[in-house]
């Protein structure tokens, strides 16, 4: 997975497929960066084609983990089916989504 | 020739008259390198005294080689089947090309009654090799053991990780059986209805679970529910969410001490007393369920429901060119304690089902790694729908099932339809 900080933004490119195997060969890593980090952060997943309900749980224990430290993980690049998912199961309620990583980041910048 | 047995240190103190007979009766022979002197088992007339090079002494066990000594200038080869008259006890071959005198028995015995000292030093020779060779057996039997010793005690490993396999085997056999009654033995079918429901874990147990309870009033609560992830983790949850919202839903007074009992209440009292149990007392495990509750009044066709992050169950039959999805709810339960789940109304007219399924149907994956996906679920059930949820069920998962061609089933899958006959 590959990581960038932009700023203070830390930035995951999220690999293709999200299954089981696909989230064990990234939780780990998301989630000693993210306690590290404390703070703002995007999950870039332009590049993800199939999300199982355990990269969503990934997701979600990331923005469990950011937010009481007043941090975020806000979501960019979603393909259509991927958006699909997150609007079918509501997480489209949880997260801050962009069509792309220069949006969120412009968001960060802005409106904090 | 003389000259050639001075060279051999067993022979030097030889008095010359003897040295010269035995040079009339003995020969030179030259070996290759590679080149076998004699083979285990031959009949042996004669022994060697080496010149130059050197000779490897081999022996042959369950067709394996095994060298047993390399014999160097000086040395004396062969002489005990001459002394015993037996056949060779082991294979000669030349390491390096190599110059040999031959001594038949004749000139052998002559050497042994020529010199006692010499017949010392041969007996000397002799008994040093027995000795060796009795050390280098005594060595391979210690070796062997030992070997034995390791591979017995890898064996009784593997047994034990054998038993231990197959304890957890049972077990979880059991677990399927436990978790195979959660899920109704067989669903009423109200007069104008049909209800069917399949669910198959991807492992051993699952993470889906359906569930039909007959509600007092005559209405009937119909659940659907996945919880993230699969395999016992989320065959747990299944078992606690689905007895949480049995229990709650019977049993309104008692667990949500209300007294009202119209479907509204019971469907968002009990959807939220999960969700709280499970928000305050499971929020370490992060993992979420999503759920569709819905009571059907089958008088009537009212569905009063409630999604928690599910798959929008589809209506089918209402518009003859495609499914219709019921409208999107709220969050999976599991995630946030004050997620405000409210309730949706729907009706199902004469000829309209609706059918609910979890992601394990449509995202099962092909030989191509293509998806089921929602267009080929949705011609299905409508070319099926006038023919009941049963035959629409099995159409879906025998379709499902050839889909996937054999590949290992990669999610857990359930679906639950109800189906309303034409009037």
């Amino acid at each position: 997975m590959n990581v960038e900080q932009i700023d203070d933004v830390l930035v995951f490119t999220l690999p293709q497929r999200l299954d089981a195997n696909g989230v064990a060969a990234v939780e780990p890593q998301l989630a000693q960066q993210a306690a590290a980090h404390r703070g703002k952060m995007i999950a870039d997943m332009s590049e993800v084609n199939f999300v199982a309900s355990l990269a969503l749980r990934m997701l979600l224990t990331t923005l469990k983990v950011a937010q009481p430290l007043g941090g975020d993980l806000r979501i960019v690049g979603l393909q259509p089916p991927i958006a699909e998912i997150f609007r079918k199961s509501r997480f489209d309620t949880l997260f801050k989504i962009y069509p792309d990583r220069a949006a969120a980041l412009a968001d960060y910048q802005n409106n904090g | 020739m003389i000259d050639l047995l001075r060279r051999i240190p067993l022979f030097q103190n030889l008095p010359p008259s003897d040295l010269h007979d035995l040079a009339q009766i003995t020969q030179r022979r030259s070996l290759l390198a590679g080149e076998v002197l004699f083979q285990q088992g031959d009949v042996g007339p004669e022994c060697f005294a080496i010149l130059d090079g050197e000779l490897e002494i081999i022996i042959y066990v369950n067709d394996a080689e095994h060298r047993l000594d390399v014999y160097r200038p000086g040395q004396l080869i062969g002489e005990m089947a001459l002394i015993d008259q037996s056949p060779r006890a082991a294979t000669v071959r030349a390491l390096t090309n190599s110059d040999l005198i031959v001594l038949n028995e004749a000139a052998f015995l002559r050497l042994l009654r020529a010199s006692p000292d010499l017949a010392m030093a041969m007996l000397r020779n002799g008994v040093a090799r027995v000795r060796h060779t009795n050390q280098q057996m005594i060595g391979d039997l210690e070796r062997k053991n030992a070997e034995l010793l390791s591979a017995y005690r890898q064996l009784q490993a593997a047994q034990a990780d054998l038993i231990r396999l197959s304890r957890i085997e049972e077990e979880l056999a059991v677990a399927r059986r436990i978790q195979a009654s959660f899920l109704p033995r067989s669903l009423p079918q109200p007069a104008g209805w049909t209800l069917a429901g399949y669910s198959r874990g991807a492992q051993a147990v699952g993470g889906d679970f359906y569930d039909c309870i007959p509600l007092p009033g005559g209405v009937l609560g119909l659940i659907v529910a996945d919880v993230c992830g699969k395999g016992i983790t989320a065959a747990l949850f299944v078992a606690l969410t689905r007895s949480l919202l049995r229990a709650a839903s019977l049993s309104p007074q008692s667990f949500l001490g209300q007294g009202n009992h119209d479907p509204e209440h019971i469907i968002t009292g009990a959807v939220w007393m999960v969700n709280d149990y499970l928000c305050r007392e499971h929020s370490d495990n992060a993992l979420f369920i999503t759920l569709f509750y819905a009571v059907l009044d089958p008088r009537t066709g009212t569905l009063t429901y409630l999604n928690a992050g599910h798959n929008p169950p589809l209506i089918i039959g209402r518009d003859p060119e495609r499914s219709i999805e019921t409208e999107l709810g709220f969050l999976p339960i599991g995630i946030t304690s004050n997620e405000p789940y409210g309730i949706l109304h729907e009706h199902l007219a004469p000829g309209e089902s609706l059918v609910a399924f979890s992601d394990g149907i449509t995202e099962a994956f092909g030989p191509d790694e293509e998806q089921f996906g929602e267009q080929r679920l949705d011609q299905l059930l409508r070319a099926y729908a006038p023919q009941g949820a049963q035959v629409m069920l099995t159409k879906v998962i025998e379709s499902v099932d050839h889909f996937t061609a054999g590949l290992p089933q990669s999610d857990d899958l359930t679906l639950f339809i109800i189906a309303r006959g034409c009037a």
